[in-house]
């Protein structure tokens, strides 16, 4: 049992989903205790299920469609942000709008994951620059 | 040789504690002092990442890491700051410390939504993929 990489992968991918989505249903539900254990129970799954693994669990294949699919999902959330943003500011400015606290939230979530993709634009750059000087 | 590998144990420990006190900070002002909050969040990520390119232990990872997408790498950070980031504040909540606002939850509500779509361009891309080497 769990010995091929591939299956190793799929259980990852189930204890990280079944992890994420339980902490967050036992905090709606209001039993958040409860949820961080079932997601401490998850995670230490994960690091034990890589730990085991005598072979790389992730290949090169996996890391071109995380690339692929991170690319795609930065591209959607910041276009969608360029076109909702602008226009909800716009409305609020004209009072046909009101921010909501949990609006604000995702506003200001949208603002730090850019930022952070900033930064690593510049510490990649930074890189090549460092790298051309010497070779 | 073994006082050097500590070393790059300490640093990588070090790397992600900063990347933890920087999700908790983020998590814990978001609420009251947002600016503080980001401030705070983009000094230990940046400290973060000038401490994990320091380590050279295992080489291979840190060049996966290195090879790796801005995008990527803005996806695994953010990841693991809400994997640290958010069971403590559940746990917070839990205990009395922390009560879920509007502007917390939309956070959660928006990190949850970038991972679903992260998630489905995964999926979509290995099913492309699994296509391409049908064929």
């Amino acid at each position: 049992m769990l010995e091929k990489p591939s299956q190793i992968r799929r259980a990852i991918a189930v204890l990280v989903v079944a992890g994420g989505v339980l902490l967050a249903g036992f905090t709606v539900f209001e039993q958040p205790l409860i949820g961080v254990g079932a997601y401490v129970v998850a995670v230490s799954g994960v690091v034990g299920a890589r730990y085991r693994a005598e072979k790389p669990v992730f290949d090169e294949r996996d890391e071109a469609i995380s690339r692929d699919a991170a690319k795609w999902t930065l591209m959607l959330l910041g276009l969608g942000s360029a076109g909702v943003f602008p226009v909800l500011t716009a409305a609020w400015g004209v009072g046909l709008f009101e921010w909501q606290p949990w609006l604000v939230g995702v506003a200001l979530f949208v603002a730090g994951l850019y930022l952070t993709y900033g930064i690593f634009l510049r510490v990649c750059a930074l890189e090549v620059i460092g790298d051309e000087k010497f070779s | 040789m073994t006082a050097q590998q500590t070393d790059e144990g300490v640093k990588k420990a070090g790397s992600g504690v900063l990347f933890g006190i920087g999700a908790t900070a983020l998590g814990v002002f978001s609420a009251s002092q947002p600016l503080i909050g980001v401030a705070f969040y983009t000094v230990a990520v940046t400290g973060a990442v000038l401490l994990w390119r320091k380590t050279g232990g295992e080489k291979s990872k840190i060049e996966e890491f290195r090879a790796a997408s801005p995008g990527d790498k803005t996806l695994w950070a953010v990841g693991m700051a809400s994997a640290i980031g958010f069971p403590i504040l559940v746990a917070a909540d839990g205990l009395g410390y922390f009560n879920w606002s509007g502007l917390t939850a939309g956070i959660g509500f928006a990190v949850a939504s970038l991972y679903v779509i992260f998630g489905g361009f995964s999926l979509l891309d290995l099913y492309n993929e699994g296509e391409d080497s049908i064929a």
